[in-house]
């Protein structure tokens, strides 16, 4: 299945958002309703009981100022008045016996509880129930009262008023909900659409490196939001991942190319002693040459492997404190003799000790890299001049030589791995020396630069900051 | 002395079995971990090579198991893999040594030879010599044919290590490393240089030229035959 096909299917990203935002939009909507609803509901009840509870005292003082009689007289003037469908009175005994009543013809569910009237006779608090009419679409509210020593006033009313709210509200509810759903909806796709646009984009662009178009990037709209962030994370990735891949096709044609000679070199010495060597010391001759290159080659790979280790932090746990002054002298000794021969003079300039975190091994190989590649490139009787120093917070070393210096064009390439300034590739080396003192400057969290002097050569600065090793200590 | 080499690949196991031979070791040779582990436990042998790839049973479970069974019979380790996490692991289960492949048979000799000197108890020599020039390793005093020669430090090392091997090829790479502490590959022949300067002193004033040059291979000390 395509990836086209995977986001149609119901699970897109801007879907589920929008489902989201619609869901919880329409719930705090209806939890407002609701809340609205009870509020208003519990209002029209109190409403009511008070209008109850003013009949059942009219009716209280009409009993005890005038007498049953006149109670009776005015209970059926009364629901007459309001409409006996709407408003319907019992008086009863305390014993539960209908004394009188108004006409309930119309109320066919109103026989008094015999469980209020037993209440009735301990307590004078009034009680109320409301009753629904399977005959009738409004609800009944009751209240049971003592209105006298031995007589209970029992006053039952529709509920109508809270009727109408309910039915207003009942058909507001249904439309607005719909139209909350909808609207919800429609702002939550049109907000998630827009946010992913974004994302949409970088997708398209995606499948089209994937598909090796590697000069694709995802345009930025200058935005500045989190979308735009992440297309130039994105972007800057793609960027350093197309380099990488450059620099590994190089690569690769690079050590065929270095391969290929000693390989070449061999096969032919082989080739030629087979077809016309004589002596044993032809042989010997080849045999030698054999390993002469055979060396070559395994330096080459294991230098390579070296620096894959330096920078995957193969060597880290080895870092400790050792004295870069003590490792540079050692290797200014080590190089005395062939200085000597060539008449060029090393000139070394550190303090008695400096202090450093870092692997003995690498940083030996790093200056002896250094100086190697000076004396191969400088002429006879010139001068390489070494300063170690500790400035602020960092060490500074600077390799200065007087030798052939390194055309402008080159330089922003010379640490990269195979990187020769003779295109021709004749003098001896593998381009890989420098490119092994840029990764082991980089595993030690330094930097280094390297620039012409105007007298010829070049001054090669590496410095190594001493605050962040040292902290971890 | 008998060697036990414990190597699949017939190509590195040939030239080791060859140049074991030609120094006058008896070698026996097993093709798998399983042969080689039987060989190792039932013979007793002064030291063996064994590879960590092995068919049936690698390098370190085989070491691990002799080790188990008591066999301390001094181990170097061969192995592709230059990790040093895989150096560490391969002592850790009793190896005694560690060569990374590609290797020169005279860096596998001279370790081979100081890990039997090393278990038969050899005390360390005060002062070596070597056909009329000797090398005091307390006072550092180097005398041919009872002539003072005075040598830098660099150099004193450097002839301390040709005379140990005397007789045997070292490789530039060996003195680099082994001398010198120095693991990289010069692109100027500083080790040349160095030699030249040792030559001068030792070999100049003297008809018989000890140190001698074997081309693409190294240098050796040695009484021209």
């Amino acid at each position: 299945m395509s990836l086209k096909n995977r986001l149609e299917i119901k699970s897109t990203l801007a879907l589920r958002l929008t489902i989201w935002y619609a869901g919880f939009f329409s719930f705090f909507i209806l939890l407002l309703f609701f809340i609205f609803y009870v509020a208003m509901t519990s209002a029209f009840l109190k409403t009511m009981d008070k209008a109850l509870l003013s009949e059942v005292h009219e009716c209280s003082s009409v009993l005890s100022l005038n007498g049953m009689e006149a109670l009776k007289e005015t209970v059926r003037i009364e629901s007459e008045a309001e409409g006996i469908d709407t408003m319907f009175y019992k008086i009863l005994s305390l014993g539960g016996e209908i004394i009188d009543s108004s006409d309930t013809a119309l109320w066919p569910q109103t026989e008094s509880k015999k469980r209020i009237i037993r209440q009735m006779s301990i307590q004078t608090q009034p009680v109320f129930e409301t009753l629904l009419d399977r005959h009738s679409p409004y609800k009944t509210r009751i209240v049971y009262a003592r209105i006298g020593p031995d007589t209970i006033l029992q006053v039952g009313k529709k509920m109508r008023d809270e009727a109408g709210f309910v039915d207003i509200f009942k058909s507001v509810f249904g439309f607005s909900t719909g139209l909350i759903i909808f609207i919800a909806s429609f702002v939550g796709w049109f907000m998630s659409k827009r946010a992913l646009e974004g994302v949409r984009e970088i997708t398209k662009t995606t499948r089209l490196i994937g598909a090796g178009n590697f000069e694709k990037r995802v345009q930025l709209k200058n935005r500045g939001d989190e979308i735009e962030e992440l297309a130039i994370t994105f972007n800057e990735m793609v960027e350093r991942i197309s380099t990488l891949i450059k620099e590994m096709r190089e690569m690769g044609d690079n050590i065929a190319h270095d391969l290929k000679s000693p390989v070449t070199g061999i096969r032919g010495m082989a080739e030629i002693t087979l077809n016309s060597g004589q002596s044993v010391d032809d042989y010997r001759k080849m045999a030698g040459k054999t390993i002469e290159e055979c060396d070559r080659i395994v330096n080459m790979v294991n230098t390579m492997l070296y620096i894959s280790e330096t920078e995957a932090g193969v060597y880290e746990h080895a870092y400790k404190e050792l004295d870069l002054s003590s490792v540079l002298k050692s290797a200014v000794l080590l190089f005395e003799p062939i200085a000597e021969d060539r008449n060029i003079e090393i000139a070394l300039d550190v303090p008695e000790t400096l202090m450093i975190i870092g692997e003995k091994q690498m940083l030996q190989r790093m200056v002896a890299n250094i100086i190697d590649n000076s004396l191969k490139y400088s002429f006879e009787g010139g001068q390489i001049a070494i300063t170690g120093q500790k400035m602020g917070d960092a060490i500074v070393l600077i390799f200065k030589d007087t030798g052939m210096g390194i055309a402008e064009e080159h330089l922003p390439h010379i640490f990269k791995r195979f990187y020769r300034c003779d295109k021709s590739r004749s003098l001896p080396g593998t381009g890989l020396g420098l490119s092994l003192v840029y990764a082991i400057v980089h595993a030690h969290e330094g930097d280094i630069t390297v620039k012409n002097h105007q007298a010829g050569g070049i001054i090669l600065t590496i410095t190594f900051p001493l605050k962040k090793r040292h902290r971890n200590i | 002395m008998r060697i036990l080499v414990i190597e699949d690949d017939k190509n590195i196991a040939s030239f080791i079995l060859a140049g074991l031979r030609d120094n006058g070791y008896s070698v026996d040779h097993a093709e798998d971990g399983e042969n080689g582990l039987d060989m190792a436990l039932t013979f007793s042998y002064d030291a063996a090579v064994v590879d960590i790839m092995l068919p049936k049973l690698d390098g370190l479970t085989l070491i691990e198991e002799m080790r188990k069974q008591k066999d301390n019979t001094p181990v170097i380790i061969l192995s592709a893999k230059r990790a040093v996490d895989d150096r560490i692991r391969g002592l850790q289960k009793g190896g005694d040594d560690y060569l990374t492949k590609p290797f020169s048979f005279s860096e596998l000799l001279a370790r081979i030879q100081a890990l039997i000197r090393r278990n038969t108890g050899v005390s360390e020599p005060s002062s070596l010599s070597y056909a009329g020039l000797s090398l005091n390793l307390l006072t550092r005093e180097v005398k041919r044919d009872h002539t003072p020669i005075v040598l830098q430090p660099l150099e004193f090392s450097l002839l301390e290590y040709l005379m140990r091997n005397a007789e045997r090829v070292v490789s530039k790479n060996m003195i680099m490393e082994h001398v010198w502490d120095y693991n990289f590959d010069p692109q100027t022949n500083i080790v040349e240089a160095r030699i030249c300067r040792l030559r001068d002193k030792i070999d100049n004033e003297f008809d018989i030229k000890l140190i001698q040059t074997i081309r693409g291979v190294g240098y050796v000390l040695k009484k021209p035959s």
